[in-house]
């Protein structure tokens, strides 16, 4: 019988993992971009911050409330936090696709990110109730803005991890989905204490 | 290269840097009276400058790193 190139002795290209696929997932591919997008639109943000506190003559202000550093300065542990059960949970999915642990581990994460967003709404109302405003001056609304436009995209990013969860309830996500998902909640994780630092302590 | 030829670039070199002008501050408003507002402008204009390379470099090494795994 006559040897054909490709033949069982043979590895073909198609024999190769992946071979003839993309490189990276179009939707890993895409959150990137995305998220590469959103670093350039906080940088934007956190650099009109940093100049006006600059031209400012006093930063706070006289007569404004501080945010509490403190609760704060915890609230970034539990967002921290956060970002483990994820990383497990994205662990024991690619593993042993989907599982109660994997499930348990999301569902702790998403805790974490909803106690982080609570603390946050407590804060807020509080410095309200003290009558920083986002009009009470500059402090004010580079404030509202920067934490605000973070407070935002964690709601976005827990939203995406409640529908992998139901996916995963439902049966599975794709393993990209849920790669996809995880780079954005590690975006939010990962600014925030940026923010933290240039917001709270300077 | 010999010792002399290397004094000689050098020397070249040093005149160069001595001959550039001082810094040009064309922007109008990226001063105040303040001594903090300079630092934030340049502090500010090289973050905006350099984040989006590396940004884009950063993820040319993981498609790179992805690539070689493929592979």
């Amino acid at each position: 019988m006559e040897e054909i190139a490709g033949g069982a002795g043979e590895p073909t290209a198609a024999d190769r993992p992946h071979a003839g696929g993309p490189v990276v997932s179009s939707s890993a591919l895409g959150m990137l971009i995305f998220v590469s997008a959103e670093t350039m639109f906080f940088a934007g943000l956190l650099s009109a911050f940093v100049i006006g506190k600059a031209n400012a003559v006093g930063w706070p202000p006289l007569g404004q409330p501080r945010a509490s550093v403190a609760l704060t300065g915890l609230n970034t542990l539990v967002l921290l936090a956060s970002a483990v059960p994820l990383f497990l949970a994205h662990r024991s999915f690619t593993r042993a696709r989907p599982t109660n642990r994997t499930r348990g581990l999301l569902a702790a994460a998403i805790a974490l990110g909803g106690a982080f967003l609570a603390l946050q709404g407590y804060e807020w109302a509080r410095l309200l109730w003290f009558g920083l405003t986002l009009t009470s001056s500059s402090y004010g609304s580079f404030f509202y803005l920067l934490v605000g436009t973070h407070a935002l995209h964690a709601i976005a990013a827990l939203l995406a991890l409640g529908w992998v969860e139901r996916r995963l309830r439902r049966g599975a996500p794709s393993a990209d989905a849920f790669w996809a998902v995880q780079i954005f909640w590690y975006f939010v994780v990962g600014l925030w204490p940026i923010l933290y630092a240039v917001a709270y302590l300077t | 290269m010999s010792a002399r030829r290397r004094a000689r670039l050098l020397a070249s070199a040093l005149g160069l840097a001595a001959m550039l002008p001082g810094r040009a501050l064309a922007c109008p408003i990226c001063f105040s009276g303040k001594a903090d507002v300079l630092p934030a402008y340049f502090g500010t204009a090289a973050l905006l400058s350099l984040l989006p390379l590396a940004l884009l470099g950063g993820i040319l090494l993981w498609f790179r790193r992805h690539m070689k795994a493929r592979d």
